[in-house]
């Protein structure tokens, strides 16, 4: 039975007394553009390779997208019926996980372990595929099953069956907030005592839809995106995979505290007062117990759109104070937008800040909107960061910030 | 993990404006849209069939069980997502330069209707999309039930689905479903109390022949037996694991707390 090993009690009552849970992250990976393994991402990410290349061929106009390599192998055997590129990064990005995930299931026993993955598209692309088939040939491929193939269904039963986790298991699907809110859904699994660890990531891959309709609100750019810059004209789309295991306990960066909001303003223009995302920022440290002044980091969700960088900006000094001493980056310039993936993705960036001791310049930044009032990060830096926050924002004025701690 | 009480319920599928309609069998012809009250202007023009059935089963529940739905926090879960909006722009592609339409494409995510919930009602508190698998029903209690006791007061459960459209549709499905459950941490007003979400042995869910297929309906015997004052143990999948287990939920009484 779920739910027995700790206290059912209630957050506001813990945070009352002072007390705030936080738990390691014990292992995590990511596969993108940059690489197709966690060392390789971060080497590039440290070397500021560009990774960003030219669309799907299919796609008719000009907008660069950070695209993961075609090299990735197929699902085969009993998984071969859910092969899509995007299970492919997934199996990937868990491939180097394998080890750690084996020994928590081995500590907390499989169904102590649960399953959170963010996604806002899935393997789309697949869809899109079957449906040119049907209209060019009369009908979708033989085979293809649009639950397993093209839904967040076969993510669940992939990462599921690679990792051997039996607890709980589900995809949060608030579009590029995502993967983000997986860590806030992760955060409370634990503290419900219901299970002992999750294992939590995101995945999405390259589809026309994105690319198309990102386009049709005027949000795309033809150019690389240059998130903070006063000369940015808008996004690039990206894809890929980044997991994490978090543990009630273990060694390695904590997960602090999560935040989340909503907006109530526009499906998809953000709230230019910042409003909410200032208040998931604060809520997020207030569940952490960190002064909004000992935050060294923030990887920002960072877009690249006129709206949305200004909109944080002031969201951050409205969350963090006006003389705050963070850095804010944004690695979208680097990998693109990776919509349900972001949060995890940039949760690994955070992380390995926080183990390394240096954090990534936004790519494409310069010149600096100075209007902004932000210090954004333009260069390599290293320093010994012990509190960074991540946000993503999302349609429907979906809003999460993340706090992470570096190892005590 | 903390119990949570039940304190208010919705449902709607076409021609059955709310469970008791359903449990009932006392179909309402005229009763083929869901009312959607919140929804206005702009918004009520752009939103979705699906969309409008999220937020009609919302308002539902948040009447019976007296929430305030521009303050309560909410989980929803669909496994198809607005899958009607996602084919209208597969055939957008298809004409011309493929060009697509900002609202349809806004209208594609998954979490359409808690956006449109959250602006029509000024609700600024946590909204959390779940998606994926025939564990949905089960694990989207089992957020909400999180989401409660890590918050305490109120939280609102949406579980809506439409069937699957051509080229895609299975002969299963017939009916677009929404079904949803007002929690709470306190038993006042109380219909029943949930406790003990776990994976055991038992027989599936079996819901309706008409909604065979969509995974949110795995709920729909939990809201027959809460409609029908039953107590014991529900299964909450439609489908076993590879183990034979399927998630299920004991239901009480909420005097028994």
């Amino acid at each position: 039975m779920i739910g027995t090993r700790a206290g059912p009690e209630r957050r506001k009552d813990r945070l009352s007394r002072g007390e705030h849970s936080a738990y390691p992250v014990t292992s995590w990976s990511a596969v993108n553009s940059l690489g197709d393994s966690t060392e390789a991402v971060m080497r590039a990410l440290r070397a500021g390779e560009p990774s960003l290349s030219p669309p799907p061929a299919n796609t008719g106009f000009t907008t660069p997208c950070g695209a993961v390599s075609d090299d990735l192998p197929p699902l085969t055997g009993e998984l071969a019926r859910l092969d899509s590129r995007n299970n492919r990064f997934v199996m990937r990005a868990l491939s180097e996980m394998s080890e750690d995930v084996a020994r928590a299931l081995d500590r907390w026993g499989p169904t102590r372990v649960g399953v959170c993955v963010g996604s806002s598209t899935a393997a789309m692309d697949e869809i899109e595929s079957a449906y040119s088939a049907h209209v060019n040939d009369g009908s979708v491929p033989a085979g293809f099953d649009v639950v397993l193939q093209g839904s967040a269904d076969g993510l669940v039963r992939v990462t599921r069956a690679l990792s051997g986790a039996k607890g709980p298991a589900t995809v949060v699907a608030n579009a590029c907030a995502s993967s983000g809110k997986a860590f806030a859904s992760a955060k409370r699994w634990i503290d419900s005592g219901a299970v002992d660890a999750v294992l939590v990531g995101g995945a999405d891959s390259l589809c026309q839809i994105t690319l198309r309709g990102f386009r049709a609100l005027g949000l795309l750019s033809e150019g690389i995106a240059r998130p903070f810059s006063s000369e940015r004209l808008g996004i690039n789309i990206g894809e890929g995979a980044a997991f994490a295991l978090v543990e009630r306990e273990g060694s390695g960066p904590r997960l602090l505290g999560a935040g989340e909001s909503a907006d109530a303003h526009h499906m998809t223009t953000p709230d230019p007062e910042g409003a909410g995302a200032a208040a998931a920022m604060r809520a997020a440290l207030d569940e952490a117990g960190v002064s909004p002044g000992d935050v060294d980091l923030v990887n920002a969700h960072g877009t690249g759109t006129r709206f949305n960088d200004a909109m944080e900006a002031r969201a951050i000094r409205t969350a963090l104070g006006e003389r705050s001493k963070a850095i804010v980056v944004s690695t979208k310039g680097f990998v693109g937008h990776t919509l349900g993936a972001a949060g995890a993705t940039e949760a690994v960036f955070v992380l390995e800040s926080l183990r390394g001791g240096w954090m990534p310049p936004s790519a494409g930044a310069e010149p600096v909107e100075p209007d902004l009032g932000i210090e954004v990060s333009t260069e390599v830096r290293e320093g010994d960061y012990r509190i960074g926050l991540s946000n993503s924002f999302a349609f429907g004025g979906s809003n999460v910030s993340l706090v992470f701690g570096a190892e005590a | 993990m903390s119990a949570a009480y039940v304190t208010g319920i919705g449902l709607f599928t076409p021609g059955y404006p709310s469970p008791r309609s359903w449990c009932e069998g006392r179909p309402d012809e005229e009763a083929d849209k869901p009312e959607a009250k919140m929804l206005a202007g702009p918004l009520r023009r752009r939103a979705t069939a699906l969309t409008r059935i999220g937020i009609d089963v919302l308002e539902q529940a948040a009447a019976m069980g007296g929430a305030d739905l521009s303050t309560v926090p909410s989980v929803w879960a669909t496994a198809h997502g607005e899958h009607s909006a996602a084919i209208a722009l597969l055939g957008l592609m298809q004409k011309g330069e493929g060009k697509l339409s900002p609202t349809k494409f806004h209208n594609s995510v998954h979490n359409t209707a808690s956006g449109y919930a959250s602006i029509a009602s000024t609700n600024c508190s946590p909204s959390t999309t779940l998606t994926g698998g025939h564990e949905l029903a089960a694990s989207a209690l089992f957020e909400a039930m999180c989401l409660l006791g890590a918050r305490g007061g109120e939280v609102a459960l949406v579980l809506a689905d439409e069937a699957l459209m051509p080229p895609f549709e299975r002969k299963d499905a017939l009916a677009p479903l929404g079904l949803s459950l007002l929690l709470s941490d306190r038993p006042a007003g109380a219909l029943a109390r949930l406790h003990g979400l776990r994976a055991g042995k038992l027989d599936p869910a079996r819901p309706a022949d008409v909604f065979e297929g969509l995974h949110v309906a795995a709920a729909l015997p939990l809201i027959e037996a809460i409609v029908a004052g039953d107590i014991g143990t529900i299964a909450l999948s439609a489908e076993a694991d590879e183990d034979g287990q399927v998630w299920c939920v004991e239901l009480e009484s909420p005097v028994e707390d």
